[in-house]
């Protein structure tokens, strides 16, 4: 199995028990390190602010929340990060239309271009 | 320069009838003496006098009365017949007194006795002065009849009733054609009797016009109805001018009446229209105005002020830019100005400013109207206001997005099933299996979802839903109360029963026909309601905790406990596996 993503701690903030859990395997299974997955931002921005993060994957919509405070945060800590989203770009908002965007659903190869695109790997 | 009344004009020619040469001569050096430029023509007797008449070069006639051959009366009647108009004076030396008034009544000018010949030269004077006058009288006679008779054939020719008043209102003249209008005879309408053919309601006022027009001694005008023979009445409009006599006296009032009634019925007709016009304006949904060939705007329909709150004082011409929304207005002008140039028909959607200074939309359309030649005659606009079809749209849009949002996310879960179960199955018949009645758990949990417009599902329904399909009906005994999950912990709910009762079936109490699955679930009232879930097994075989996690016991774990921020508490009991799931239920 292709391991590409050895040794890189990324973060998941997805609300869907299933895909997140799915997306864990994914990553997993490419090596990564998982450093937290979390379902809303009261856990998920702690984390974000503290945990060395290498590279993250925030689904937009968290039930009645979003996730750009926690985008806010990581842009702060010049974290590189995607969103991921069942809405193209002009779900976004203005502010982060130049945020790549990973299109629900989406299989492991497009997860990995995103992933090595940001992190130039 | 006065003329003597007694002279004779110069040139006047007289023709003298007489028997005696010793009377002529003293007439004629009487007369001569007085205007030497005379032409004294003497006859003497009736042959030479008759033929003289005949020559019709005299202005006057003098004749003896006596004359043997020919009577003063013959001559006198002979003149009468020939020249009747010309003066007739009896000169004679006997001529009684009643002889005298006997020739004056017979038409003679005049007389003279010869004991009184000095008298003749201004009898013969006065004679030609009087001829004078009565020529002159005749014809201004003659001149007034034909004046008259112009008159009466303009007034009797005219499509109108004419009509004159004397100085005292009273009518002296109506046309023929008044009593064929009104069937009362004009001999029955002069004086005051014309008024009675007035309308009652009219009279009056018809009356106060002429009398101011008596009064100012100016032209009148007025509106009334006169009976018509047919029947009933007809409105007419009457007008008049003064009448001045040469010197200026005023003389009365000279009119007619036209007959107006199909006018004022194309009035009346017209003002209907204007009034459907208006009511067809005011009542529909739009708000319409109308502009001139350049665009000034001079009416809008009532719904434009209502709903604006305006004037047309203040919207006129170019004013309506003020309802206009400040980020717009310029475009808007621009865009119109330029249709109004060319002519083109013009389409905008703007928001205007209502009384209640908010803001709609509106889908604003004019056209232009030509003449025959082409050119544009005004323009014709409306406003319909389209914010509940912009909101429709909006709501559609979102309902639209929001509705690929859930497919695409639903694609994702799918997505993640067959992948999860793909880990979990190395066979190709295992895995077509587990993944077909994963995703059928998780179709029929959509459509109650569908069921309830994606409110959520009540637990009951999940729960007989997901055992429906795994053993017999009599092996589960169900107990719980009403209780309603969101759509995201109805799907994960069903997802893990589907996995319990999978399971159950394979390895637990339902693989023994006596065994039995307790499934019962409560919610607390605490700030934060929760709900319990409790599945229970028994009667099955013994029980031991597996090797290794499968895909149930992951999803139960992980995605589960996640879905409904909540735990889960698997326990392994030897009389069958006891699974207690707390999660939190969202606030309704």
């Amino acid at each position: 199995m292709d391991k590409q993503l050895t040794g890189i701690k990324i973060m998941i903030v997805e609300d869907e028990g299933l895909i997140a859990m799915d997306l864990e395997d994914e990553l997993a299974d490419c090596g990564a390190t998982i450093v937290g997955s979390y379902r809303g931002l009261a856990e998920a921005l702690p984390a974000a602010k503290s945990s060395t993060i290498d590279f993250a994957i925030l689904d937009v919509n968290l039930g009645s929340e979003t996730s750009y405070a926690i985008a806010e945060v990581l842009r702060s800590r010049e974290v590189p990060f995607v969103f991921a989203s069942g809405y193209d770009k002009s779900g976004l908002q203005s502010e982060w239309q130049d945020t790549p965007i990973a299109r629900k659903p989406f299989n492991r190869a497009i997860l990995l271009k995103l992933i090595g695109e940001q992190l130039g790997i | 320069m006065t003329v003597a009344p007694s002279a004779i004009p110069s040139g006047t020619r007289i023709l003298y009838l007489e028997d005696s040469l010793i009377d002529a001569d003293l007439v004629r050096t009487l007369l001569v003496g007085t205007q030497p430029e005379l032409v004294f023509t003497h006859v003497l007797g009736k042959s030479d006098y008759e033929e003289a008449l005949e020559q019709n070069a005299y202005d006057i006639i003098l004749a003896d009365y006596q004359i043997p051959s020919y009577g003063g009366e013959a001559a006198l009647a002979q003149a009468q017949l020939r020249r009747p108009d010309l003066p007739f004076v009896f000169v004679s030396g006997a001529l009684g007194e009643e002889i005298a008034i006997e020739s004056v009544k017979l038409g003679a000018t005049d007389y003279v006795v010869k004991q009184r010949l000095q008298r003749l030269p201004a009898v013969v004077a006065r004679a030609l002065t009087e001829k004078q006058e009565r020529v002159k009288r005749l014809s201004a006679e003659i001149a007034l009849r034909e004046s008259e008779a112009k008159f009466r054939h303009l007034a009797e020719n005219v499509p109108a009733l004419v009509w004159m008043t004397e100085s005292d209102l009273s009518c002296s003249y109506l046309s023929p054609s008044w009593s064929e209008f009104t069937g009362q005879a004009a001999q029955l309408g002069l004086g005051n009797g014309w008024l009675e053919s007035i309308h009652p309601d009219d009279r009056e006022g018809f009356i106060e016009v002429l009398r101011n027009s008596h009064q100012e001694h100016l032209g009148a005008e007025c509106e009334c109805r006169l009976r018509h023979a047919g029947n009933g009445y007809r409105w007419t409009i009457t007008t008049a001018e003064p009448r001045f006599s040469d010197v200026g006296d005023f003389l009365g009032l000279i009119g007619t009446f036209v007959d107006i009634t199909e006018r004022r019925r194309y009035e009346d007709e017209l003002a209907l229209r204007a009034d459907e016009f208006q009511s067809l304006a005011d009542n529909i949904h739009q708000l319409a105005w109308m502009a001139d060939a350049n665009g000034w705007i001079y009416w809008y329909n009532q719904r434009w002020f209502d709903y604006t709150g305006t004037t047309l004082s203040e919207m006129q011409g170019w004013g309506w830019r003020k309802v206009h929304h400040p980020e717009h207005v310029d475009r808007v002008v621009e865009k119109i100005s330029a249709h109004f140039k060319s002519g083109e028909t013009w389409e905008d959607t703007f928001p205007l400013r209502g009384r209640d200074g908010g803001y709609r939309w509106f889908l604003s359309r004019a056209r232009c109207v030509r003449d025959k030649g082409g050119n544009i005659v005004r323009w014709l606009g409306t406003n319909t206001d389209i914010t509940e079809r912009l909101e429709a749209d909006r709501l559609r849009q979102l309902l639209v997005n929001e509705l690929n949002h859930r497919v695409k996310n639903s694609l994702a879960t799918v997505r993640a099933i067959a992948s999860q179960t793909m880990r979990h199955e190395e066979s190709f018949e295992n895995f077509k299996e587990k993944f077909e009645s994963r995703i059928l758990v998780f179709s029929t949990t959509h459509d109650l979802l569908t069921q309830s417009n994606w409110q959520g599902a009540d637990l009951r329904a999940l729960v007989e839903q997901s055992l429906a399909a795994h053993g017999e009906s009599s092996q589960y005994l169900t107990d719980g109360e009403t209780l309603h999950l969101d759509p995201k912990a109805a799907v994960a709910i069903s997802l893990a029963l589907h996995e319990l009762a999978t399971n159950a079936v394979k390895h637990g109490a339902l693989s023994s026909p006596s065994g039995r699955v307790r499934v019962s679930w409560s919610k607390d009232q605490k700030q934060n309601p929760e709900f319990h879930l409790r599945w229970q097994e028994e009667g099955g075989p013994p029980v031991s905790k597996p090797k290794r996690s499968g895909f149930g016991t992951r999803l139960i774990h992980r995605s589960l406990a996640q879905d409904i921020d909540g735990e889960v508490d698997f326990r392994f009991e030897p009389e069958g596996l006891d699974c207690r799931i707390t999660g939190r239920l969202s606030k309704q």
